[in-house]
Protein backbone atom coordinates (compact mmCIF):
# COMPACT_ATOMS: atom_id res chain seq x y z
CA UNK A 1 0.00 0.00 0.00
CA UNK A 2 1.46 3.33 -1.36
CA UNK A 3 1.41 6.46 0.98
CA UNK A 4 -1.05 9.04 0.69
CA UNK A 5 0.80 12.09 -0.73
CA UNK A 6 0.59 15.62 1.12
CA UNK A 7 1.55 18.60 0.19
CA UNK A 8 0.39 20.06 -3.12
CA UNK A 9 3.88 22.03 -3.77
CA UNK A 10 4.75 19.78 -6.67
CA UNK A 11 1.37 20.46 -8.39
CA UNK A 12 1.47 24.55 -7.82
CA UNK A 13 5.17 24.16 -9.35
CA UNK A 14 3.96 22.21 -12.49
CA UNK A 15 1.00 24.92 -12.93
CA UNK A 16 3.38 27.77 -12.19
CA UNK A 17 5.59 26.56 -14.89
CA UNK A 18 2.57 26.01 -17.54
CA UNK A 19 1.96 29.90 -16.91
CA UNK A 20 5.34 31.14 -17.05
CA UNK A 21 5.71 29.31 -20.61
CA UNK A 22 2.68 30.49 -21.79
CA UNK A 23 4.29 33.96 -20.97
CA UNK A 24 6.81 33.25 -22.81
CA UNK A 25 5.49 31.93 -25.86
CA UNK A 26 3.13 35.27 -25.57
CA UNK A 27 5.79 37.84 -25.64
CA UNK A 28 7.54 35.53 -28.14
CA UNK A 29 4.95 35.85 -30.59
CA UNK A 30 4.74 39.65 -29.40
CA UNK A 31 7.88 40.30 -30.65
CA UNK A 32 8.03 38.21 -33.78
CA UNK A 33 4.38 39.93 -34.69
CA UNK A 34 6.79 42.84 -34.27
CA UNK A 35 9.58 42.12 -36.37
CA UNK A 36 7.22 40.90 -39.26
CA UNK A 37 5.16 44.68 -38.83
CA UNK A 38 8.73 46.17 -39.15
CA UNK A 39 9.94 43.44 -42.23
CA UNK A 40 6.94 44.40 -44.02
CA UNK A 41 7.43 48.32 -43.73
CA UNK A 42 10.87 47.77 -45.14
CA UNK A 43 9.74 46.12 -48.14
CA UNK A 44 7.05 48.41 -48.91
CA UNK A 45 9.31 51.08 -48.45
CA UNK A 46 11.78 49.47 -50.63
CA UNK A 47 9.20 48.47 -53.59
CA UNK A 48 7.86 52.61 -53.41
CA UNK A 49 11.71 53.52 -53.57
CA UNK A 50 12.43 51.05 -56.25
CA UNK A 51 8.81 52.06 -58.78
CA UNK A 52 10.11 55.63 -58.42
CA UNK A 53 13.73 54.96 -59.69
CA UNK A 54 12.02 52.98 -62.68
CA UNK A 55 10.81 55.96 -63.22
CA UNK A 56 13.02 58.42 -62.95
CA UNK A 57 14.99 56.14 -65.16
CA UNK A 58 12.54 55.87 -67.85
CA UNK A 59 12.06 59.45 -68.26
CA UNK A 60 15.76 59.99 -68.25
CA UNK A 61 15.83 58.22 -71.45
CA UNK A 62 12.74 59.26 -72.62
CA UNK A 63 12.18 56.20 -74.82
CA UNK A 64 9.03 55.85 -73.87
CA UNK A 65 7.52 59.33 -76.68
CA UNK A 66 9.04 56.67 -79.85
CA UNK A 67 8.05 53.36 -79.23
CA UNK A 68 5.37 53.57 -75.28
CA UNK A 69 5.28 49.51 -75.77
CA UNK A 70 9.05 48.81 -75.48
CA UNK A 71 10.25 51.72 -73.67
CA UNK A 72 11.80 49.87 -70.48
CA UNK A 73 13.73 46.80 -71.52
CA UNK A 74 12.00 44.44 -74.07
CA UNK A 75 8.63 43.90 -72.66
CA UNK A 76 8.38 46.75 -71.01
CA UNK A 77 9.22 44.82 -67.34
CA UNK A 78 12.77 45.02 -65.62
CA UNK A 79 14.10 43.34 -62.49
CA UNK A 80 16.15 45.36 -59.75
CA UNK A 81 18.58 43.67 -57.92
CA UNK A 82 18.51 45.03 -54.20
CA UNK A 83 20.12 42.33 -52.06
CA UNK A 84 22.83 42.26 -54.31
CA UNK A 85 23.11 38.63 -54.92
CA UNK A 86 22.45 38.70 -58.49
CA UNK A 87 18.82 38.02 -58.83
CA UNK A 88 16.03 40.48 -59.27
CA UNK A 89 14.34 41.34 -56.12
CA UNK A 90 12.04 43.73 -57.25
CA UNK A 91 10.33 43.71 -60.62
CA UNK A 92 8.60 47.03 -62.10
CA UNK A 93 6.27 46.59 -65.08
CA UNK A 94 5.17 49.18 -67.19
CA UNK A 95 1.17 48.44 -67.21
CA UNK A 96 -0.59 49.95 -68.45
CA UNK A 97 2.07 50.98 -70.82
CA UNK A 98 2.69 54.97 -70.83
CA UNK A 99 0.29 56.88 -72.74
CA UNK A 100 -0.71 60.78 -73.55
CA UNK A 101 -3.02 62.35 -71.13
CA UNK A 102 -3.32 65.89 -73.01
CA UNK A 103 -1.82 66.98 -76.00
CA UNK A 104 -1.03 71.07 -76.34
CA UNK A 105 0.06 72.47 -79.75
CA UNK A 106 2.49 74.68 -78.80
CA UNK A 107 1.27 78.26 -80.99
CA UNK A 108 3.55 80.91 -79.35
CA UNK A 109 7.00 80.81 -81.24
CA UNK A 110 9.76 82.61 -79.76
CA UNK A 111 13.20 82.51 -82.01
CA UNK A 112 15.01 83.49 -79.74
CA UNK A 113 13.99 81.02 -77.46
CA UNK A 114 16.15 77.66 -77.25
CA UNK A 115 13.00 75.94 -76.54
CA UNK A 116 11.07 76.56 -79.20
CA UNK A 117 13.81 77.08 -81.95
CA UNK A 118 13.17 73.94 -83.11
CA UNK A 119 9.68 73.86 -84.17
CA UNK A 120 10.04 76.80 -86.33
CA UNK A 121 10.15 74.81 -89.86
CA UNK A 122 9.58 75.26 -93.39
CA UNK A 123 11.97 75.66 -96.10
CA UNK A 124 10.34 77.34 -98.48
CA UNK A 125 9.27 80.04 -95.46
CA UNK A 126 11.48 82.87 -95.02
CA UNK A 127 10.08 82.82 -91.55
CA UNK A 128 7.51 80.83 -89.74
CA UNK A 129 6.03 78.21 -88.29
CA UNK A 130 4.24 75.38 -90.23
CA UNK A 131 0.08 75.64 -89.67
CA UNK A 132 0.90 78.98 -87.66
CA UNK A 133 -2.41 80.09 -89.64
CA UNK A 134 -4.65 77.47 -88.13
CA UNK A 135 -3.30 77.75 -84.41
CA UNK A 136 -0.50 75.15 -84.70
CA UNK A 137 2.83 74.40 -84.72
CA UNK A 138 4.95 71.07 -85.54
CA UNK A 139 5.64 70.68 -81.87
CA UNK A 140 3.16 70.22 -79.42
CA UNK A 141 3.87 69.99 -75.23
CA UNK A 142 2.34 66.54 -74.41
CA UNK A 143 1.47 64.87 -71.30
CA UNK A 144 2.11 61.53 -70.44
CA UNK A 145 1.32 59.55 -68.00
CA UNK A 146 3.50 56.78 -66.82
CA UNK A 147 2.38 54.00 -64.11
CA UNK A 148 5.13 51.52 -62.52
CA UNK A 149 3.98 48.77 -60.77
CA UNK A 150 6.90 47.51 -58.56
CA UNK A 151 6.43 44.05 -57.16
CA UNK A 152 8.48 42.42 -54.16
CA UNK A 153 9.68 38.94 -55.65
CA UNK A 154 9.94 37.06 -52.48
CA UNK A 155 7.66 39.44 -49.89
CA UNK A 156 4.95 39.66 -52.79
CA UNK A 157 4.41 43.75 -51.74
CA UNK A 158 3.17 45.57 -54.44
CA UNK A 159 2.93 49.13 -54.76
CA UNK A 160 1.76 51.05 -58.39
CA UNK A 161 3.31 54.78 -58.51
CA UNK A 162 1.71 56.95 -61.00
CA UNK A 163 3.17 59.93 -62.52
CA UNK A 164 3.11 62.86 -65.03
CA UNK A 165 5.40 64.37 -67.55
CA UNK A 166 4.96 67.43 -70.00
CA UNK A 167 7.48 66.59 -73.23
CA UNK A 168 7.92 68.78 -76.52
CA UNK A 169 7.59 66.74 -78.58
CA UNK A 170 6.86 66.77 -82.70
CA UNK A 171 2.82 67.23 -83.19
CA UNK A 172 2.24 64.87 -85.66
CA UNK A 173 3.82 61.91 -83.69
CA UNK A 174 1.67 62.97 -80.72
CA UNK A 175 -1.35 62.91 -82.39
CA UNK A 176 -0.78 58.87 -82.89
CA UNK A 177 -4.09 58.11 -80.94
CA UNK A 178 -2.99 55.07 -80.62
CA UNK A 179 -0.67 56.27 -77.41
CA UNK A 180 -3.67 57.91 -75.89
CA UNK A 181 -4.62 57.36 -72.47
CA UNK A 182 -8.23 54.65 -72.98
CA UNK B 1 4.98 -10.02 12.09
CA UNK B 2 2.07 -9.91 10.38
CA UNK B 3 2.59 -6.80 8.32
CA UNK B 4 6.14 -6.02 8.57
CA UNK B 5 6.03 -3.43 6.16
CA UNK B 6 3.06 -1.46 8.06
CA UNK B 7 5.66 -1.40 11.01
CA UNK B 8 8.39 0.14 8.52
CA UNK B 9 6.36 2.89 7.63
CA UNK B 10 6.46 5.71 10.61
CA UNK B 11 5.16 8.94 9.04
CA UNK B 12 6.75 11.70 9.19
CA UNK B 13 7.72 13.74 12.11
CA UNK B 14 7.17 17.14 12.52
CA UNK B 15 10.33 18.59 12.10
CA UNK B 16 9.98 16.87 8.62
CA UNK B 17 6.13 18.43 7.61
CA UNK B 18 7.96 21.55 9.17
CA UNK B 19 11.01 22.01 7.01
CA UNK B 20 8.77 20.35 3.92
CA UNK B 21 6.54 23.02 4.12
CA UNK B 22 9.38 25.67 4.55
CA UNK B 23 10.82 24.31 1.36
CA UNK B 24 8.02 24.52 -0.78
CA UNK B 25 6.24 27.80 0.04
CA UNK B 26 10.03 29.26 -0.49
CA UNK B 27 10.05 27.87 -4.10
CA UNK B 28 6.70 29.09 -4.02
CA UNK B 29 7.48 32.42 -3.26
CA UNK B 30 10.05 32.25 -6.21
CA UNK B 31 8.00 31.46 -8.42
CA UNK B 32 5.48 33.88 -7.99
CA UNK B 33 8.15 36.37 -7.69
CA UNK B 34 8.94 34.82 -11.49
CA UNK B 35 5.43 35.12 -13.09
CA UNK B 36 4.49 38.56 -11.37
CA UNK B 37 7.76 40.30 -12.93
CA UNK B 38 7.37 38.18 -16.10
CA UNK B 39 3.60 39.02 -16.63
CA UNK B 40 4.41 42.84 -15.77
CA UNK B 41 7.54 42.64 -18.12
CA UNK B 42 5.13 41.35 -21.14
CA UNK B 43 2.46 44.01 -20.12
CA UNK B 44 5.09 46.43 -20.85
CA UNK B 45 6.57 45.04 -24.17
CA UNK B 46 3.16 44.76 -25.57
CA UNK B 47 2.56 48.52 -24.19
CA UNK B 48 5.66 49.48 -25.41
CA UNK B 49 4.80 47.47 -28.98
CA UNK B 50 1.54 49.32 -29.31
CA UNK B 51 3.45 52.61 -28.68
CA UNK B 52 6.53 52.41 -31.60
CA UNK B 53 3.55 50.75 -33.99
CA UNK B 54 1.35 53.99 -33.61
CA UNK B 55 4.60 56.17 -34.26
CA UNK B 56 4.82 54.47 -37.32
CA UNK B 57 1.62 54.59 -38.76
CA UNK B 58 0.88 58.18 -37.51
CA UNK B 59 4.28 58.37 -39.96
CA UNK B 60 3.24 56.32 -42.82
CA UNK B 61 0.30 58.14 -42.89
CA UNK B 62 1.72 62.01 -42.86
CA UNK B 63 4.12 60.64 -45.37
CA UNK B 64 2.12 58.62 -47.90
CA UNK B 65 -0.37 61.76 -47.70
CA UNK B 66 2.53 64.00 -48.37
CA UNK B 67 3.68 62.10 -51.13
CA UNK B 68 0.34 62.91 -52.92
CA UNK B 69 0.49 66.56 -51.78
CA UNK B 70 -0.31 68.59 -55.36
CA UNK B 71 -1.53 65.52 -57.40
CA UNK B 72 -4.77 66.59 -59.50
CA UNK B 73 -4.72 64.49 -61.75
CA UNK B 74 -4.06 65.73 -65.28
CA UNK B 75 -4.05 69.26 -63.78
CA UNK B 76 -0.83 71.35 -62.16
CA UNK B 77 -0.67 74.86 -61.45
CA UNK B 78 1.71 76.62 -63.27
CA UNK B 79 2.03 79.94 -61.65
CA UNK B 80 2.64 80.91 -58.07
CA UNK B 81 0.06 82.33 -56.05
CA UNK B 82 0.08 85.88 -55.22
CA UNK B 83 0.85 86.66 -51.94
CA UNK B 84 -2.30 88.18 -50.97
CA UNK B 85 -4.60 85.44 -52.71
CA UNK B 86 -6.30 82.90 -50.91
CA UNK B 87 -6.02 80.58 -48.92
CA UNK B 88 -3.48 81.92 -46.26
CA UNK B 89 -5.38 83.17 -44.22
CA UNK B 90 -6.81 80.77 -41.59
CA UNK B 91 -10.61 80.83 -42.34
CA UNK B 92 -9.55 80.48 -45.90
CA UNK B 93 -8.19 77.10 -44.94
CA UNK B 94 -11.80 76.04 -43.73
CA UNK B 95 -14.08 77.44 -46.78
CA UNK B 96 -14.94 74.93 -48.72
CA UNK B 97 -16.03 76.97 -51.97
CA UNK B 98 -14.84 76.14 -55.72
CA UNK B 99 -13.11 79.21 -55.76
CA UNK B 100 -11.08 79.15 -52.74
CA UNK B 101 -10.51 75.45 -53.08
CA UNK B 102 -9.50 76.47 -56.82
CA UNK B 103 -7.08 78.89 -55.66
CA UNK B 104 -6.08 76.65 -52.87
CA UNK B 105 -4.44 74.24 -55.71
CA UNK B 106 -1.18 76.39 -55.24
CA UNK B 107 -0.67 75.97 -51.95
CA UNK B 108 0.32 71.60 -52.18
CA UNK B 109 1.25 72.24 -48.52
CA UNK B 110 0.53 74.63 -45.94
CA UNK B 111 0.92 74.75 -41.90
CA UNK B 112 0.37 76.53 -39.27
CA UNK B 113 2.60 76.84 -35.95
CA UNK B 114 0.81 77.57 -33.00
CA UNK B 115 -2.46 76.00 -32.64
CA UNK B 116 -3.48 78.91 -30.76
CA UNK B 117 -2.44 81.58 -33.22
CA UNK B 118 -4.15 79.56 -36.58
CA UNK B 119 -7.92 80.26 -35.68
CA UNK B 120 -8.83 77.16 -37.63
CA UNK B 121 -12.66 76.81 -36.97
CA UNK B 122 -12.95 73.58 -38.98
CA UNK B 123 -10.74 71.98 -36.42
CA UNK B 124 -10.98 71.92 -32.28
CA UNK B 125 -9.52 70.59 -29.23
CA UNK B 126 -6.11 71.39 -30.76
CA UNK B 127 -3.03 70.88 -28.12
CA UNK B 128 -1.46 73.54 -27.70
CA UNK B 129 2.21 73.98 -28.97
CA UNK B 130 1.92 71.50 -31.65
CA UNK B 131 1.78 71.83 -35.71
CA UNK B 132 -0.83 71.75 -38.01
CA UNK B 133 -0.37 70.45 -41.25
CA UNK B 134 -2.99 71.23 -44.45
CA UNK B 135 -2.32 69.20 -47.59
CA UNK B 136 -4.21 69.44 -51.00
CA UNK B 137 -4.77 67.05 -53.74
CA UNK B 138 -6.94 65.01 -55.55
CA UNK B 139 -8.02 61.56 -54.52
CA UNK B 140 -5.95 59.04 -55.79
CA UNK B 141 -8.12 57.27 -56.93
CA UNK B 142 -10.82 57.75 -59.58
CA UNK B 143 -14.38 55.92 -60.06
CA UNK B 144 -14.18 55.77 -63.47
CA UNK B 145 -10.85 52.96 -62.96
CA UNK B 146 -12.81 49.49 -62.22
CA UNK B 147 -9.84 48.97 -60.46
CA UNK B 148 -10.34 51.30 -57.94
CA UNK B 149 -12.82 48.81 -56.07
CA UNK B 150 -12.53 50.88 -52.73
CA UNK B 151 -12.87 54.18 -54.44
CA UNK B 152 -15.90 56.73 -52.81
CA UNK B 153 -18.18 57.22 -55.18
CA UNK B 154 -19.45 60.35 -56.99
CA UNK B 155 -23.00 59.90 -55.59
CA UNK B 156 -21.30 60.46 -52.20
CA UNK B 157 -21.66 64.53 -52.13
CA UNK B 158 -18.13 66.22 -51.67
CA UNK B 159 -16.83 68.72 -53.71
CA UNK B 160 -14.97 66.94 -57.55
CA UNK B 161 -12.29 67.86 -59.52
CA UNK B 162 -11.74 66.62 -63.53
CA UNK B 163 -9.04 67.47 -65.32
CA UNK B 164 -9.50 67.69 -69.01
CA UNK B 165 -7.04 66.51 -72.00
CA UNK B 166 -9.17 67.20 -74.80
CA UNK B 167 -7.16 70.65 -76.43
CA UNK B 168 -10.23 72.13 -77.65
CA UNK B 169 -11.73 72.05 -74.82
CA UNK B 170 -12.31 75.78 -72.99
CA UNK B 171 -10.64 75.20 -69.85
CA UNK B 172 -7.73 72.10 -68.32
CA UNK B 173 -10.18 71.87 -65.57
CA UNK B 174 -13.15 72.30 -63.76
CA UNK B 175 -14.06 72.20 -59.82
CA UNK B 176 -17.71 71.88 -59.19
CA UNK B 177 -19.78 69.93 -55.83
CA UNK B 178 -22.58 68.69 -58.68
CA UNK B 179 -21.00 65.93 -60.77
CA UNK B 180 -23.32 66.68 -63.44
CA UNK B 181 -21.35 69.75 -64.57
CA UNK B 182 -18.29 67.91 -64.77
CA UNK B 183 -18.40 67.63 -68.75
CA UNK B 184 -14.23 67.28 -69.52
CA UNK B 185 -13.03 64.64 -72.33
CA UNK B 186 -10.30 63.10 -72.64
CA UNK B 187 -6.94 63.03 -74.86
CA UNK B 188 -9.05 61.08 -77.78
CA UNK B 189 -12.28 64.17 -77.31
CA UNK B 190 -15.13 61.67 -77.01
CA UNK B 191 -14.87 59.87 -74.11
CA UNK B 192 -15.55 61.81 -70.40
CA UNK B 193 -12.08 62.48 -68.31
CA UNK B 194 -11.84 61.01 -64.98
CA UNK B 195 -13.46 62.54 -62.03
CA UNK B 196 -11.89 62.64 -59.01
CA UNK B 197 -12.74 64.31 -55.22
CA UNK B 198 -10.92 66.78 -54.30
CA UNK B 199 -8.78 66.35 -50.71
CA UNK B 200 -8.31 68.93 -47.80
CA UNK B 201 -6.71 66.90 -45.00
CA UNK B 202 -5.91 68.96 -41.89
CA UNK B 203 -3.73 66.98 -39.36
CA UNK B 204 -3.78 68.11 -36.17
CA UNK B 205 -3.00 67.17 -32.32
CA UNK B 206 -6.40 66.99 -30.11
CA UNK B 207 -6.05 66.76 -26.64
CA UNK B 208 -8.59 63.87 -26.42
CA UNK B 209 -9.68 60.74 -28.30
CA UNK B 210 -13.18 60.68 -27.60
CA UNK B 211 -14.21 64.14 -26.08
CA UNK B 212 -17.66 62.96 -24.76
CA UNK B 213 -15.95 62.66 -22.13
CA UNK B 214 -12.81 63.91 -22.91
CA UNK B 215 -10.53 60.72 -21.70
CA UNK B 216 -6.89 62.83 -22.50
CA UNK B 217 -5.19 60.47 -24.95
CA UNK B 218 -3.70 62.79 -27.06
CA UNK B 219 -4.32 61.98 -30.24
CA UNK B 220 -3.85 62.55 -34.55
CA UNK B 221 -6.33 63.43 -36.09
CA UNK B 222 -7.17 64.58 -39.39
CA UNK B 223 -10.05 67.23 -40.97
CA UNK B 224 -11.08 65.85 -44.11
CA UNK B 225 -13.07 67.70 -46.67
CA UNK B 226 -16.44 66.68 -47.10
CA UNK B 227 -19.76 67.95 -48.76
CA UNK B 228 -20.19 71.83 -47.24
CA UNK B 229 -18.30 70.80 -43.70
CA UNK B 230 -15.07 69.55 -42.20
CA UNK B 231 -15.32 65.88 -40.85
CA UNK B 232 -12.62 65.28 -37.70
CA UNK B 233 -11.55 61.43 -37.98
CA UNK B 234 -9.16 60.50 -34.77
CA UNK B 235 -6.66 58.87 -36.84
CA UNK B 236 -3.69 57.51 -34.11
CA UNK B 237 -3.74 57.93 -30.55
CA UNK B 238 -1.16 58.28 -28.38
CA UNK B 239 0.63 60.79 -30.29
CA UNK B 240 1.45 63.84 -28.06
CA UNK B 241 3.49 66.21 -30.45
CA UNK B 242 3.64 66.57 -33.74
CA UNK B 243 6.35 69.49 -35.63
CA UNK B 244 6.76 70.42 -39.22
CA UNK B 245 9.13 72.40 -40.94
CA UNK B 246 8.84 73.09 -44.48
CA UNK B 247 11.74 73.01 -46.81
CA UNK B 248 11.63 75.85 -49.39
CA UNK B 249 13.37 75.95 -52.90
CA UNK B 250 15.40 79.53 -53.79
CA UNK B 251 12.93 80.19 -56.70
CA UNK B 252 10.49 78.91 -58.41
CA UNK B 253 12.39 77.44 -61.04
CA UNK B 254 14.85 75.46 -58.44
CA UNK B 255 13.86 71.92 -56.85
CA UNK B 256 16.36 72.00 -53.78
CA UNK B 257 14.82 72.43 -50.47
CA UNK B 258 17.30 74.57 -49.45
CA UNK B 259 16.18 76.24 -46.19
CA UNK B 260 13.97 74.60 -43.33
CA UNK B 261 11.81 76.63 -41.93
CA UNK B 262 8.82 76.59 -38.99
CA UNK B 263 5.53 77.45 -40.66
CA UNK B 264 4.69 81.34 -38.87
CA UNK B 265 8.37 82.15 -41.27
CA UNK B 266 7.42 80.91 -44.28
CA UNK B 267 6.01 84.10 -46.29
CA UNK B 268 2.66 83.89 -47.63
CA UNK B 269 1.99 82.87 -51.54
CA UNK B 270 5.15 82.22 -53.38
CA UNK B 271 7.38 80.38 -50.22
CA UNK B 272 4.17 78.21 -49.86
CA UNK B 273 4.61 77.86 -53.61
CA UNK B 274 8.64 76.90 -53.39
CA UNK B 275 8.26 74.28 -50.72
CA UNK B 276 9.52 71.16 -52.02
CA UNK B 277 9.90 68.58 -48.97
CA UNK B 278 8.29 68.60 -45.06
CA UNK B 279 10.30 67.57 -42.14
CA UNK B 280 8.00 65.34 -39.91
CA UNK B 281 8.56 65.05 -36.21
CA UNK B 282 6.32 62.79 -33.88
CA UNK B 283 6.44 62.03 -30.30
CA UNK B 284 4.00 59.30 -29.20
CA UNK B 285 3.15 58.54 -25.81
CA UNK B 286 2.67 54.67 -24.04
CA UNK B 287 -0.85 54.55 -23.03
CA UNK B 288 -0.40 54.28 -19.27
CA UNK B 289 1.96 55.17 -16.50
CA UNK B 290 4.79 52.41 -16.61
CA UNK B 291 5.54 51.94 -12.45
CA UNK B 292 8.91 52.90 -11.17
CA UNK B 293 9.80 55.10 -14.63
CA UNK B 294 10.48 58.45 -14.96
CA UNK B 295 10.71 59.86 -18.11
CA UNK B 296 13.34 62.86 -17.93
CA UNK B 297 14.05 62.30 -21.01
CA UNK B 298 13.54 65.57 -23.39
CA UNK B 299 13.29 64.97 -27.36
CA UNK B 300 14.12 67.15 -30.44
CA UNK B 301 11.44 67.50 -33.08
CA UNK B 302 13.34 68.81 -35.74
CA UNK B 303 14.20 72.54 -34.36
CA UNK B 304 11.74 72.38 -31.43
CA UNK B 305 13.20 70.56 -27.72
CA UNK B 306 10.61 69.52 -25.96
CA UNK B 307 11.16 69.85 -21.83
CA UNK B 308 11.04 66.69 -20.05
CA UNK B 309 7.65 65.47 -19.02
CA UNK B 310 9.08 64.07 -15.78
CA UNK B 311 5.91 61.91 -15.49
CA UNK B 312 5.81 58.08 -15.90
CA UNK B 313 4.72 57.96 -19.66
CA UNK B 314 7.11 56.42 -22.10
CA UNK B 315 7.74 58.00 -25.45
CA UNK B 316 9.09 57.58 -28.59
CA UNK B 317 10.70 60.23 -31.09
CA UNK B 318 10.15 60.11 -34.98
CA UNK B 319 11.48 62.63 -37.39
CA UNK B 320 11.57 61.82 -41.38
CA UNK B 321 11.66 64.27 -44.47
CA UNK B 322 9.45 63.27 -47.18
CA UNK B 323 9.87 65.11 -50.51
CA UNK B 324 6.87 66.26 -52.22
CA UNK B 325 7.22 64.96 -55.84
CA UNK B 326 4.19 66.32 -57.41
CA UNK B 327 5.02 70.21 -57.17
CA UNK B 328 8.93 69.37 -57.36
CA UNK B 329 8.60 67.19 -60.35
CA UNK B 330 6.97 70.21 -62.54
CA UNK B 331 9.86 72.51 -62.21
Amino acid sequence: MKRQQRGITLLVALIMLVVMTLAAVMSFNLGRSNSLVVGNQQTQQITTDVARAAIEELLSRQLFADSPAASFGTTNTKGYDISGDGTADVTVALTPQPCIKRVTPVTTIDPNDPTTISCISGANQNFGVQGASTGGSTCADVTWEITAQASDVVAESKVTVVQGVRLRQDATASLNSANFCP
Amino acid sequence: MLYPKFRMQRGLTLIELMVSIALGLLILLGLTTIFANNSRARTEAERGSRQLENGRYAMQIITADLRLAGFFDGYYPTTAPAAASIPPTAANVCAFDTTTLANGMSYHVQGYNDSTAAGLTCISDVKSGTNILVVRHASSCSSANPADTDCDSTTVAGTFIQAGGCSTDPSTFKLDTVVANLNLQKVNCTSPAAIRRYKTNIYFIANNNNTSPNDGVPTLKRAELGAGTFTTVPLVEGIENLQLEYGIADSSTDTIPMTYKKAGNVADGLEWWNVMAVRVSLLSKSEAIASGYTDTKTYQLGSTLVAAANDGYRRNAYTGVVSLTNPAGRR
